[in-house]
């Protein structure tokens, strides 16, 4: 059950949802109307004994359920006439107007007012303002009232301004009738640069008894030398179209109007006044050097990107100066003292925000590029202008920003300055001139053959290989040695008669004769040892028989160690000897020794 | 051993010192480096063509320098003469290959010969280039030296031979491949003799003879190379309609020592 209630409800919610979204879609679409308002006019405002004039009652965006009784003076007849409706609709704004006509009748000649009209419409008090209505005789001579049909004024915000100040120039067209072919003329305005004109929506104003249409130009002067300067006048040509009163009719001159009244096409040409400028030159006092002749008022912002780079790769230091002055003048002040930089002249561009061309953002992008590792940041920047509403100077100020320059990659140093926005990001690296000449010689090298043709370096690079041989070689003999070790004895036996020998002749010659002999001893031990492959201590004068006679050693040599073992023993118990005896031992003993060495012996089993 | 081979080190240690006294570059010219700030004076004042010379003859001394050809192309591309400065901005290419400057301004050059600059080189041959003949030779003969030593330790200690393997591998890979690099580059220095036109409207014949029909009208700074030599004529490729002969003093043959 609660189940089906719940489904029964949600499509009356829904119609409703759809209901009320319905309503706002509708509310939303609805124009946009102006606030409800009353005026009054008179048409004409001077009129002859036997003429009438018509007043005019408009209620915008206001319905009335009645028309109001419009208070009457003494000395008129004020009926009502007629009611029409117009349905405008400018940018949007809907305005719809019920005018409300009533016939005013002189009775007597005079000045005569029509008070206000007032009224509650919707619950709001609606009031006109008063007319004035100049009634003449029927003789009298009417004055001319072209003048009130149109009439031009210029008009500047002040008269007192200084040098580049942009000043702001208002032509206003005031209509009482309508007019066609407006031909504004250029504004006279010896030593202004005049701007752009743009034109201003038109309005309706009320000037005396008169409504006008305001048809408004609006554009921007800067006095371009000091001194009292003549601004205008400004002139236009326009036809009228004036309404033309029954007793005037004739055929001619006439044209019928759209509605089908009948209207006059008369040309004129509107002056307005002239003004007179003061233009005061700008003060030389408390002129900032960083001043380029910016006139109004500013701010700035700057950005540093990249701020980690190498040499010679570029910076862009980006600007934006906005606020109200003459933005299209508008330039920086020179990087020349920024040395440790290559700069390239700025490229800018300006976006308005106004249709005068005087309030807007204008940026500037400057390329930097750093040339040695030694920068450590990208350096303050300022901007100076004149402010006219405070009469001074002021300054804005960019900090330092931080930049960490790498050593130069292998890249172009040189960017060039973008010619324009669009081509600024692929035209960075683009260098538009060389690189400035090296201040220093740097290193020094002869003139002459590569290193490799050097023949120094030729041989040099035999040692490493002649080195390797003889490691190689060297280790060979080594294990070779290792896997020998009787010809390692061999060698040792070899080196210790060798050496042996040298010291029996210095014994000999000091006759120490106990040292000689047990040196002597020593040596043929070694040397029978190594022969025979036994240890030199196991060797006696026994060995000489037992040994050295069974493997065919001639019986000489044999002999001749018996003397020499014997010698030696008998050196031990009779030491006396003379010097010649022991230096006459020496051949005999190196004898020995060579004959042993040259044996062919087989070791010992 | 020992004594023996402290002997052998000893030598070489003597041999590598006086090799390095003998390449150690002369830099204390007081001269020369005045010579060369006169000529940069010239230069900052405007007068390229006499600074251009001074700079030559400084290089007339038998001494030079990156900076100096660097300089000396500077001032011959001021002075409206592309093809001088573009050879000697090669010039100081060979002797500084890695200088930014020298890179930048040889490619500044070029490009104002022919819109974007010559074609470049392919990658076997720029790799080689970023190091100079002299310093490829060292480089290599360093690793050989190193890798000779490893091997001579593995020698005289036997028991260090497995451990130093992977090193003694290393460094004979690299001493191979600092080699191929080197055979590279001494290829692309030595083994072709560039010309660089220093004339304008320098006409390229059929025939090293004046009379020999024309085959192309050449652009000063346009970089050739050189075929043969005949007399005073030289046999050149590298133009867009071939080779061609063309007089010896209308180039600059960039010296191949």
């Amino acid at each position: 059950m609660g189940r089906a209630l719940t489904m029964n409800a949600w499509p009356g919610r829904r119609r409703a949802a759809c209901g009320v979204a319905g309503l706002l879609g509708l509310l939303l679409a609805l124009p946009a109307t102006a606030a409800a308002s009353l005026t009054a006019a008179l048409d004409p405002d001077t009129i002859r004994m036997g003429e009438t004039a018509v007043l005019v009652l408009s209620f915008s965006n206001a319905e009335p359920r009645a028309a109001p009784v419009v208070p009457t003076p003494p000395g008129l007849r004020i009926q009502f006439e007629a009611q029409s409706r117009q349905f405008e609709s400018v940018n949007g704004v809907t305005t719809t107007t019920l005018n409300l006509s009533y016939r005013v009748r002189p009775v007597q000649a005079g000045v005569f007012t029509i008070p206000a009209v007032t009224m509650v419409v919707d619950g709001k008090p609606l009031a006109s303002q008063p007319l004035t209505l100049r009634v003449l005789r029927a003789d009298e001579r009417a004055p001319d009232s072209s003048p009130n049909l149109a009439f031009l004024k210029l008009t500047v915000p002040k008269r007192d301004v200084f040098l580049g100040e942009v000043l702001t120039v208002d032509q206003s067209l005031y209509l009482a009738v309508n007019a066609q072919e407006l031909q504004p003329q250029p504004l006279a305005g010896d030593g202004f640069t005049l701007g752009k004109v743009t034109q201003v929506p038109v309005a309706n104003a009320q000037v005396g008894n008169q409504r006008y249409t305001v048809v408004r130009l609006q554009g921007t002067a800067v006095a371009s030398k000091a001194g009292d300067l003549k601004l205008g006048p400004a002139q236009w040509n326009l036809t009228l179209k004036v309404p033309v009163s029954r007793r005037a009719r004739s055929m001619d001159f006439f044209e019928d109007s759209i509605f089908g009244n009948r209207v006059e096409l008369r040309p004129v040409e509107l002056t307005s006044e002239t003004h007179q400028i003061h233009v005061r030159p700008l003060p030389t006092e408390g002129r900032p050097a960083t001043f380029t002749g910016a006139v109004g008022d500013f701010r700035m912002t700057a950005t540093v990107s990249p701020t980690n780079v190498a040499v010679g790769e570029p910076v862009t230091l980006r600007v934006q100066v906005s606020g109200r002055g003459a933005l299209d003048n508008l330039t920086l002040p020179s990087l020349e003292e920024w040395r440790e930089f290559k700069t390239y002249p700025p490229t800018s561009k300006v976006e308005l925000t106004n249709t005068l061309g005087i309030e807007g953002v204008k940026t500037f992008d400057l390329v930097v590029v750093p040339q040695n590792t030694e920068i450590k940041e990208v350096p303050a920047f300022a901007f100076s202008f004149f402010d006219p509403d405070k009469r001074a100077y002021q300054t804005l100020k960019q900090p330092s920003v931080g930049l960490i320059v790498r050593p130069s990659a292998a890249v172009p140093l040189l960017a060039m300055a973008p010619t324009n926005a669009a081509s600024a990001a692929s035209s960075a690296t683009v260098p538009q001139d060389i690189v400035p000449v090296k201040p220093h010689l740097g290193m020094l090298t002869p003139a002459g053959a590569p290193l490799l043709r050097q023949p120094w370096f030729q041989g040099l690079q035999v040692a490493p290989v002649l080195g390797f041989l003889w490691a190689w070689g060297w280790r060979r003999r080594r294990d070779y040695l290792a896997q020998n070790p009787r010809l390692i004895r061999r060698q040792r036996v070899a080196r210790l008669v060798r050496e042996g020998l040298a010291e029996l002749h210095r014994l000999a010659a000091v006759r120490a004769a106990d040292e000689f002999f047990a040196a002597a001893f020593r040596l043929l031990q070694e040397q029978l040892g190594e022969r025979l492959d036994v240890p030199a201590a196991a060797i006696t004068e026994a060995v000489l028989e037992e040994r050295l006679a069974p493997r065919g050693v001639s019986a000489g040599t044999l002999a001749e160690l018996h003397e020499l073992f014997q010698a030696c023993n008998q050196a031990r118990y009779a030491p006396a000897t003379s010097a010649q005896e022991l230096m006459s031992l020496v051949p005999r003993l190196e004898a020995a020794l060579a004959a042993l060495a040259r044996l062919d012996l087989e070791p010992a089993a | 051993m020992p004594r023996r081979l402290r002997g052998l080190l000893f030598a070489l240690g003597l041999a590598l010192l006086s090799a390095s006294a003998q390449a150690a570059p002369d830099t204390s010219s007081s001269g020369l480096s005045k010579g060369f700030d006169e000529a940069s004076a010239l230069f900052h004042r405007g007068k390229f063509t006499e600074a251009a010379a001074a700079y030559e003859q400084l290089l007339a001394s038998g001494q030079r320098s990156a900076a100096l050809y660097f300089n000396l192309g500077n001032a011959w591309f001021k002075a409206g003469q592309l093809g001088r400065a573009i050879a000697s901005y090669r010039q100081a290419e060979q002797l500084a290959p890695r200088d930014p400057d020298v890179r930048a301004n040889l490619r500044f050059a070029r490009n104002t010969v022919v819109a974007g600059g010559p074609p470049p080189p392919p990658v076997w041959r720029r790799w080689p280039a970023r190091l100079t003949v002299d310093e490829w030779t060292g480089l290599a003969a360093g690793l050989f030296w190193v890798c000779a030593g490893l091997l001579v330790t593995g020698q005289l200690r036997p028991a260090l031979r497995l451990p130093l393997r992977r090193f003694v591998v290393f460094t004979a890979l690299a001493t191979c491949a600092c080699g191929l690099a080197l055979a590279l580059a001494w290829q692309e220095r030595f083994g072709t003799a560039p010309a660089i036109v220093v004339m304008r409207d320098t006409v390229l014949r059929h025939g090293p003879l004046d009379e020999s029909p024309s085959l192309q009208t050449l652009q000063d700074g346009q970089e050739l190379t050189v075929l043969d030599r005949k007399e005073n004529w030289l046999l050149v490729a590298g133009a867009s309609r071939g080779q061609g002969w063309l007089k010896r003093e209308q180039v600059a043959v960039l010296p191949a020592e």
